[in-house]
């Protein structure tokens, strides 16, 4: 076992090791602690302040470390509008239990508004200088200092009933009543606002009517007299100020249109009403917002747009010069790409030219070679590949053809013949045929011509028709098949 | 009937922020357990010759 006090071990005769306290003593005064603080609970439950602040206070006398206690009655006290002794008290609960101490958070919540905590800093200098003003029975200004007071703490059950206390003085009883009323409300069982009240049913009348006021001053009067005759004078004056200040102060409060039964606070003073100002201030802020933004944003952010508008026509200035550059270099390739295929195609020319003259050569040597073999079939169908009117064929070349057409008169007229056969037979393909080569081979042959035009045209390829009857009216005008109408 | 200066003297100036630290101060007063180390502490001085 700790001891309680100083948690140092506690010997087998239940003292302690350290502090010598006998552990009996502790426990009997902790459980009376605790028993207070249980009582001024109750009493706080049922807005017993005045009797929980007494209990409170008396757990604390048994154990001063009664958190709960110490907590409770800070709560009291701030309840009561007494900010400071809360403070107090909460700081030195805090002092003895650091951790898991709910004062730290009520510290923490009254501390946090720091324009509230100057506002009960000034209703209680106000309230000590209403003290001084009361005591000097200068009533009216302890009220309008009172007034302030109420206003910066509401809870303030001390202001309460010194303002009763000024109104019964003064004959105000109703407001007397109600700012006791008040009282009761936050501290149900005050004992000296019951009292004040208690006195207000009893001698009532007494207080309306200031007989009470009138007797009391006319003590003082008395014994001012005898203590100094020449007294009298000097209150007269005082007399004459407070009355000039009470009447500055009710024209004040006729000039503002009090209603004095409107609220306790209510008296000769009230606040300036700055709630019918407060269209003409959001007005008047509106207005500077829109000039603000006219002359200090508008100008800023057109000036950001016309930036980016130049940034963005550099940027396309830029990207514009670039495809120009790109489309001068297009352009040079094309020509140069239509320059290697103009070559191309000389050198496609050059080398068809060749492969023409090689197939000359060839299907020439084919032919005289099978003429010479005595193969005439075949130096025909050689010699039909030809073409006799090519510029690659040399005088010698053609005169070569011509000989070996000659001998083969007879093998090119069975050609002719077949050729009229199947025209005959309306086989018009081997017409063509036939006919075909025996032309190639035979070009001043007229009637073959004739025939083979016949026969293009029954077989319905009449551009070549045409061309054939072109080519004998042309080449053959005299001829008896010129007269044949052109189709 | 209320004697108004005797009912003003009961009221006490309020304690104000300036306040603050000596009213921390003086609400940690001696609890019962100080009370009694406080005893025995006498307790254990020697007495003195009365002169």
């Amino acid at each position: 076992m700790n001891c309680l006090h100083c948690g140092a071990p506690v010997q087998e005769n239940g003292i302690c090791s350290s502090c010598g306290l006998n552990q009996s003593y502790l426990v009997r005064a902790w459980n009376t602690s605790q028993y207070y603080y249980n009582q001024g609970l109750s009493d706080a439950k049922i807005r017993n302040l005045t009797g929980a602040e007494e209990a409170l206070k008396a757990s604390l006398r048994y154990n001063k470390a009664n958190i709960d206690a110490r907590n409770l009655l800070g709560l009291v006290y701030y309840e009561t509008g007494q900010i400071f002794e809360a403070l107090a008290q909460w700081v030195i609960s805090s002092n003895y239990e650091p951790e898991q101490n709910i004062a730290t958070r009520y510290l923490a919540v009254v501390q946090g508004n720091q324009n509230k905590l100057a506002a009960y800093d000034q209703a209680a200098k106000k309230y000590n200088l209403t003290l001084h003003y009361v005591r000097q029975h200068n009533h009216d200004l302890a009220l309008i200092q009172l007034k302030k007071v109420i206003s910066d703490n509401p809870h303030f059950i001390k202001a309460y009933l010194i303002l009763a206390l000024i109104y019964l003085q003064d004959g105000n009883v109703d407001k007397a009543k109600r700012a006791l009323q008040r009282v009761l409300k936050i501290d149900k069982y005050n004992k000296q606002a019951q009292y004040y009240l208690d006195e207000i049913v009893k001698n009532g009348s007494k207080y309306e009517n200031g007989t009470y006021k009138d007797a009391d001053y006319s003590d003082d009067f008395l014994r001012d007299e005898e203590d100094d005759p020449d007294s009298e004078e000097e209150l007269d004056e005082e007399e004459s100020a407070r009355r000039k200040i009470r009447e500055i102060i009710e024209r004040g409060a006729a000039a503002e249109d009090i209603n004095p039964d409107s609220n306790l606070e209510v008296g000769s003073y009230r606040e300036i009403k700055y709630g019918k100002h407060n269209v003409l201030y959001l007005l008047a802020g509106l207005a500077i917002g829109v000039i603000a933004m006219f002359l200090l944003i508008m100008p800023a952010s057109i000036r950001s747009v016309q930036n980016r508008d130049l940034e963005l026509k550099s940027s396309y200035s830029a990207e514009l010069s670039g495809k120009n550059v790109q489309i001068a270099g297009l352009q040079e390739e094309t020509r140069q790409l239509e320059d290697q295929l103009e070559a191309l195609k000389a050198e496609l020319n050059e080398a068809k030219a060749l492969a023409t003259e090689s197939t000359l050569d060839e299907s020439l040597l084919s032919g005289i070679e099978s003429y010479l073999n005595g193969d005439k079939e075949a130096a025909i169908q050689a010699l039909g590949n030809i073409d006799l009117q090519s510029e690659g064929l040399t005088d010698k070349a053609k005169e070569c053809i011509q000989g070996v057409i000659a001998g083969c008169e007879e093998e090119l007229g069975a050609y002719r013949s077949a050729g009229i056969t199947a025209f005959t037979a309306e086989n018009y393909d081997d017409a063509v045929a036939n006919l075909s080569l025996y032309c190639h081979l035979k070009p001043d042959d007229v009637e073959a011509r004739y025939d083979l035009a016949q026969a293009y045209e029954r077989k319905g390829d009449i551009q070549s028709a045409n061309d054939l009857y072109e080519d004998i009216n042309t080449r053959f005008p005299d001829s008896e098949y010129t007269s044949t109408i052109f189709q | 009937m209320i004697n108004f200066d005797e009912e003003v003297k009961k009221f006490q100036p309020a304690a104000d922020m300036s306040q603050l630290e000596k009213n921390i101060y003086e609400n940690d007063f001696n609890d019962v357990a100080d009370v009694l180390i406080e005893v025995m502490r006498q307790a254990q001085q020697p007495v003195q010759p009365l002169q």
